[in-house]
């Protein structure tokens, strides 16, 4: 009883619950983060297929193949039961790529032998057998083995894919853009009334040499998609109805492969090649599937363009706070104003982005400078320069906050040394303490970097697209297109998981987008700590 | 060399000079940098605030100085969209387009082509807009009436200088259609449009007349016939007033002592009554607000009351009174506007009164002619209006773009139309076309605090308990690791969090309902007999986990205390919910259930606001000097003791700052409430449904609002509300923690 009485009145109780709320707060740390890695690394391993025997309520029994995805503990009047969710693939026969069958009418149940996996650029996966490799025209079977047929002709149509995609994507795109350009140019012409009889005869010549151009590649891209077409494969599938031998081109096969038989060296390779996929790719069918390159590309050259507007500003103003400032009313509002800055709702940075920076800046920008292009914004719209901005404003606290902090681990000495040797103050700062504070400087720009990686809701208003048709950099003049809209990973993860139409399909991939968005910032949360703990440990002994 | 040793005073003073305007240049440059601070948040504040600025601006009415001559008297009167022509139709049956500015007459023609000019006497006009479109209704003395629609070409000649061509089409042919028989003369006329049908209800003395005409289009070719149908009814009252909705749900007919029937669109009788209460009143005049379901009734006590259906207790459809206008004369005449509740009232003194229905309020009253006005036009862009007084007729500007904003509307109840009692609703847009849009801050304010709350319910205790426990009892090495991961959750894209609890916490949650509330309470008993076990049992044992390292033991325990609770959650489900807790919540309870509701914000918000709160809690509790918990120890307290009486309370104002700052962040958070709640503005405290807050509602409106519409300005207004709340609770905490500064400074 005396222990009790003690242990009540030492306090031990509150100091463990006190305990318990720093362990809880770790738990939760490392476990989203955990949670989110396990879910989104294990998407890309080759799951095993298994043949599953399925009885109905009326004891009708049919046969599917598929993988096991997910399963949800289930309570009823009648006791405990198993939800199972089946990734059955074969959305062209079945309609859909899941179907959640209970535990108890699931009657048999083994590895699926001889089973391919085929990834397809359409309707998702397909399992089947393959049973052989033909000609589309002539229907005449491949001499030779049909699985090394296959890897063949996959690998050949994979090419033809590619090159299919650049001819679409780059120089008809290069071709357009010119089109558009001429179109431009003859307006503004226009509108300064100088369009002459020869700048018209000029700029139709021009056309009608792309349009050339454009027939000629045209011609080239009926040839590569009639070379597409060429093989066909036939495959032994599972129906609603017994099981039923479809016809399948080869083309639209990404990748084949048997998980059942192969070893965990070539899962291996497989697993490596699909995060390939996953990040230097373009996204296929709605996003839900194949990579998420651009919105890469976007959310690296949002935050580089950010970086180039916020770093001299944060920079100046943490060196006023720490070098200039003097105790008065000045210095004390810019220390709110940081404060404040900080502390505004993200979305309220998107408010004013749209407001000030797309609506009124932007449309006067378009009034000076685009007349022709109108009533059709350039700049008078969201775009990457807004976005960048926009964020560069949101971020601004962020360097100002790091900076300072780092400048104040700069040991007074060095300052009153070259101060004392007859330097003025501009040429301490420039020569002195700019020189040993650099790690500071870069530790606020990568924490500002690490914030507007993350951030969405401002970007939601002022440029961020769920499919841009083409990135903000590219071939043509003047390469980088600061006006054009841009796709972004956080902004990825909200359109694909609620927006999508297929969310079980989509979800693996907002997994690996959650999980690689938060490898990036965690990452450079770390780099930036350890930047700046270097500064704190170099300068130590002479600051004590 | 030799230079510096000429003049090297002079030189010296040179070099000094380059030097002394370096040092300047750059001291400016970094006092803008430090400037730039300001003027960003400046900026943000300004901008919005010009924004927000026109909502609270009143209405003024101006003369725009054109005026034109019109000496016949008019049956109706109207403007087209850029104000610039105006259309006259005189009694005589004269159709006559006039150029605004200079009073020219563009064109003029009979209404009729198929009449003999004799028996164009138009008796009544009606006019409506559907759509884009503007028609009216004229009505002859022989029973008779023609719709017709002007319509305006803009032709741009040469560059930019703009004419407009007016002209003048007949929808339903130019032949009058035949309401009624010679001897039944055309009391009173109203009519609706649609895409395929033209309703017309007339009366005439004891009679009540609709005829509908059914769009027929030819299989053949584009042509179109109307297929015309009629019903009437002989009616207890002679009506001096017919109205009819757009929904022709509702067909009205009064006379003067305010007696009224209300028809179906069978002309069935649904009700009867009287809008006039005292008998001693009478009506001055009547109209119907837009859109038809509203009427307002002006009487001889200078009074304007506003009616409209609504549902009564025996579930029918009744016209009650919701609100009155009072004014300074009798009111004569009512326009409405085309598409707004926003109607001009005026009597025989020229003073025009301009009232919104829905906000109650008369928001102008000014003189606009000198003699009576004979009639009123309004634009139908509602930017100007035409008012014939004395032969002529002159132009007003009007500037009313917001009527629907004010205060009260936006943060007390408001009886919309359709409505059972006034109530908050926040609706900004719907896919009918009669829509009006409801603007009440009250939801969304609401569900912005609410979502707050939860948040910091769940963040406050974790955060500010886990701060210091880490700042005072944690060994220094786990500190070191311990605080830079917490503060890494700081760093979590929100968006990444939203998508958990949407996508995984919500179905999980809602198929574990037991035991997301029995957890808590098992994670804090076990935590607490633990920690009794532990001082019990051998000291060998304890020796393992030294103090200040308790978390080592604590994390895996926890781990297996939050797992308990949800694996006996199915056996709880079985044993006292029937095996479904949301069924016997929504059956037994009658508490309503989301699968994205308060308490998945409240976790997922909360875990988004703890490493706000941590840090700053364990930054002060840190920075309590020792001296003074050095005292407090050497006078007998023991640790608990210094970190209750001392610490905390040392530290208290920044740890109120950091619940501040937490607060501030809760409010302003986006991503979270945007995917983890159902988005829908309601006002219920209910901890298993959703909310939307003034964040989220940005975010999912923004884009769509057209900009400069009230609807643009009001989620400007919430981006400013949301700016000034955060400026207030940072710069509170700014100040407290700089005070707490000053003052440990000097222990």
């Amino acid at each position: 009883m005396n222990k009790l009485i003690d242990w009540y009145k030492e306090g031990t109780p509150f100091l463990w619950v006190c305990a318990a709320a720093i362990a809880l707060s770790v738990i939760l740390v490392l476990g989203i983060v955990g949670f989110i890695g396990y879910q989104s690394l294990s998407h890309f391993w080759p799951s095993n297929t298994h043949l599953i025997t399925l009885q109905n309520e009326s004891g009708q029994k049919s046969k599917i193949v598929a993988e096991y995805y997910q399963s949800k503990n289930k309570v009823s009047p009648a006791g405990k039961y198993k939800d199972i969710l089946l990734k059955t693939g074969n959305r062209d026969i079945f309609g859909l790529d899941f179907r959640w069958v209970k535990d108890s009418s699931i009657t048999a149940s083994e590895l699926a032998d001889k089973y391919i996996t085929f990834e397809r650029r359409e309707w998702g996966n397909l399992y089947g057998i393959a049973t052989k490799i033909v000609e589309t025209s002539s229907d005449t079977e491949l001499p030779g083995d049909l699985w090394g047929n296959l890897q063949d002709k996959i690998t050949e149509t994979s090419q033809i894919h590619h090159q299919i995609e650049k001819i679409q994507n780059i120089e008809i795109g290069a071709i357009n853009y010119e089109m558009e350009q001429i179109r431009l140019h003859k307006r503004s012409l226009e509108l300064r009334d100088e369009l002459t009889e020869m700048a018209i005869a000029e700029a139709k010549l021009e056309v009608e040499q792309l349009d050339l151009q454009y027939n000629e590649l045209n011609n080239k891209l009926t040839k590569l998609s009639d070379d597409l077409n060429k093989y066909s494969l036939y495959v032994d599938v599972f129906s609603d109805n017994g099981s039923k031998t479809i016809k399948i081109k080869v083309s639209s096969i990404v990748r084949a492969y048997t998980p059942n038989n192969i070893g965990t060296f070539e899962k291996i390779s497989i697993y490596i090649d699909r995060i390939d996929e996953y990040i230097f790719d373009s996204p296929r069918e709605a996003n839900t599937e194949g990579g998420v390159f651009p919105a890469i590309f976007g959310t690296v050259l949002m935050v580089f363009i950010m970086t180039i507007f916020v770093t001299p500003f944060g920079i100046l103003a943490a060196i006023y706070l720490r070098e200039y400032s003097k105790q008065n009313v000045f210095t004390r509002i810019i220390r709110i104003s940081v404060v404040n800055l900080a502390g505004v709702p993200s979305v309220v940075y998107g408010v004013f982005g749209l407001g000030f920076f797309v609506y009124i800046l932007g449309g006067e920008i378009d009034a000076l400078f685009y007349p022709e292009a109108l009533p059709s914004p350039t700049f008078g719209t969201p775009g990457i320069l807004w976005a960048s901005i926009t964020l560069a404003l949101l971020t601004l606290p962020v360097v100002i906050v790091s900076t300072e902090e780092g400048l104040a681990r700069i040991p007074r000495a060095f300052k009153e040394g070259s101060l004392a040797l007859g330097a003025t103050k501009s040429e301490t700062l420039w020569k002195v303490i700019i020189p040993i504070s650099t790690p500071a400087l870069i530790t606020g720009m990568i924490l500002a970097i690490a914030r507007a990686a993350g951030e969405v809701a401002p970007l939601m208003l002022v440029g961020v697209v769920k499919l841009a048709p083409s990135l903000p950099l590219d071939g043509n003049f003047p390469y980088l297109h600061m006006d054009r809209k841009f796709m972004h990973l956080g902004f990825h993860i909200y359109d694909v998981g609620f927006q999508s139409p297929n969310v079980e399909a989509a979800r693996p991939l907002v997994f690996a987008t959650a999980f690689l968005l938060i490898a990036i910032i965690i990452f450079l949360n770390l780099f930036a700590f350890s930047l700046r703990n270097r500064l704190r440990e170099k300068y130590k002994s002479i600051a004590g | 060399m030799k230079q510096d040793n000429s003049s090297p005073d002079l030189n010296l003073a040179k070099t000094f000079s380059i030097r002394n305007v370096r040092d300047l240049i750059t001291q400016i440059i970094v006092y803008a940098g430090g400037g730039s601070v300001f003027i960003a948040l400046g900026l943000i504040f300004v901008y919005l605030g010009i924004e927000v600025v026109p909502l609270f601006q009143d209405i003024d009415l101006s003369d725009n100085t054109a005026k034109f001559d019109s000496s016949t008297e008019l049956v109706h009167l109207s403007l087209e969209e850029q104000n610039e022509v105006a259309l006259t139709l005189h009694k005589s049956g004269t159709l006559r387009f006039i150029e605004i500015d200079t009073g020219k007459i563009i064109s003029e023609q009979p209404i009729s082509e198929q009449k003999p000019v004799s028996e164009q006497q138009v008796i009544a006009a009606h006019t409506l807009k559907e759509s884009s479109n503007v028609y009216v209704l004229a009505a002859f003395a022989d029973g008779t009436a023609l719709l017709v629609k002007p319509e305006y070409k803009s032709i741009y000649s040469t560059n930019t200088k703009r004419t407009i061509l007016p002209s003048i089409t007949y929808p339903l042919g130019k032949d009058p259609l035949k309401l009624h028989d010679l001897d039944k003369k055309i009391a009173n006329i109203a009519f609706q449009v649609n895409e395929e049908q033209v309703t017309i209800v007339s009366t005439s003395s004891n009679e009540l007349f609709l005829t509908k005409l059914l769009k027929q289009e030819s299989f053949y070719d584009d042509s179109i016939s109307w297929e015309k149908s009629q019903v009437s009814k002989t009616i207890e009252i002679a009506p001096d007033y017919v109205f009819a909705d757009q929904s022709l749900q509702n067909i009205v007919v009064l006379d003067e002592t305010g007696r009224y029937l209300n028809f179906d669109k069978e002309l069935s009788l649904r009700k009867d009554g009287d809008f006039l209460q005292d008998d001693k009143l009478i009506v001055t005049t009547a109209q119907a607000l837009s859109a038809g379901s509203s009427l307002l009734i002006a009487d001889s006590s200078k009074k304007i009351t506003q009616w409209f259906p609504v549902r009564n207790k025996s579930n029918v459809f009744e016209y009650t009174k919701i609100r009155d206008f009072e004014f300074d004369g009798t009111i004569n005449t009512i326009v409405p506007e085309y598409s707004r509740k926003v109607a001009y009232a005026y009597g025989d003194n020229g003073i025009v009164s301009v009232l919104h229905a829905t906000s109650g309020q008369v928001l102008i009253a000014k003189k606009l002619a000198q003699a009576n006005i004979d009639i009123l036009a309004i634009s139908p862009r509602s930017n100007a209006v035409l008012v014939k007084s004395e032969s002529s007729i002159s132009l007003f500007d009007v500037h009313n773009e917001h009527p629907e904003f004010s205060m009260s509307s936006i943060w007390s109840k408001v009886w919309y139309e359709g409505y059972e009692k006034p109530e908050f609703i926040w609706q900004s847009s719907s896919s009918s076309n009669d829509f009006e849009p409801k603007f009440s801050f009250m939801p969304l304010a609401f569900g912005t605090l609410k979502a707050a709350f939860y948040a910091m319910l769940f963040a406050t205790p974790i955060g500010v308990l886990a701060g210091a426990y880490t700042a005072y009892f944690m060994s220094p090495r786990l500190r070191k690791v311990v605080k830079p991961t917490v503060e890494i959750m700081a760093a979590l894209p929100t968006v990444i969090l939203g998508f958990l609890a949407g996508l995984w916490l919500a179905p999980f949650i809602e198929s574990n309902l037991p035991g997301i509330f029995t957890a808590p309470i098992v994670v804090l008993v076990g935590v607490i007999v633990l920690s009794f076990v532990w001082t019990i049992i051998p000291k060998t044992i304890r020796n393992y986990i030294p103090e200040g390292y308790e978390i080592l033991l604590l994390i895996p325990v926890i781990i297996i205390l939050i797992w308990l609770p949800f694996y006996f959650s199915p056996l709880l489900e079985i044993a006292l919910f029937d095996g479904n807790t949301r069924q016997w919540l929504t059956d037994d309870m009658g508490i309503d259930f989301d699968q994205r509701n308060s308490i998945i914000i409240g976790i997922t918000m909360g875990i988004a606001v703890i490493p706000n709160i941590f840090s700053i809690t364990e930054d002060a509790v840190f920075g309590v000097p020792k001296s003074l918990t050095n005292g407090s120890l050497a006078l007998g307290a023991t640790h608990w003791q210094t970190m209750t009486r001392v610490i905390i309370l040392t530290a208290s104002p920044a740890i109120f700052s950091a619940i501040m700052i937490g607060m501030g962040r809760a409010i302003g958070e986006t991503m979270i409430v945007l995917m983890a709640t159902g988005n829908t503005p309601i006002m219920d405290f209910n901890i298993f449904e959703g909310m939307r807050t003034l964040a989220a509602n940005i975010a999912v409106e923004m884009p769509e609002a057209e900009v400069g519409s009230t609807h643009f300005r009001l989620l400007f207004l919430s981006a400013f509300t949301l700016f000034i709340l955060t400026f207030i609770f940072n710069t509170m905490s700014e100040i407290i923690s700089t005070r707490l500064r000053n003052k440990y400074s000097n222990l």
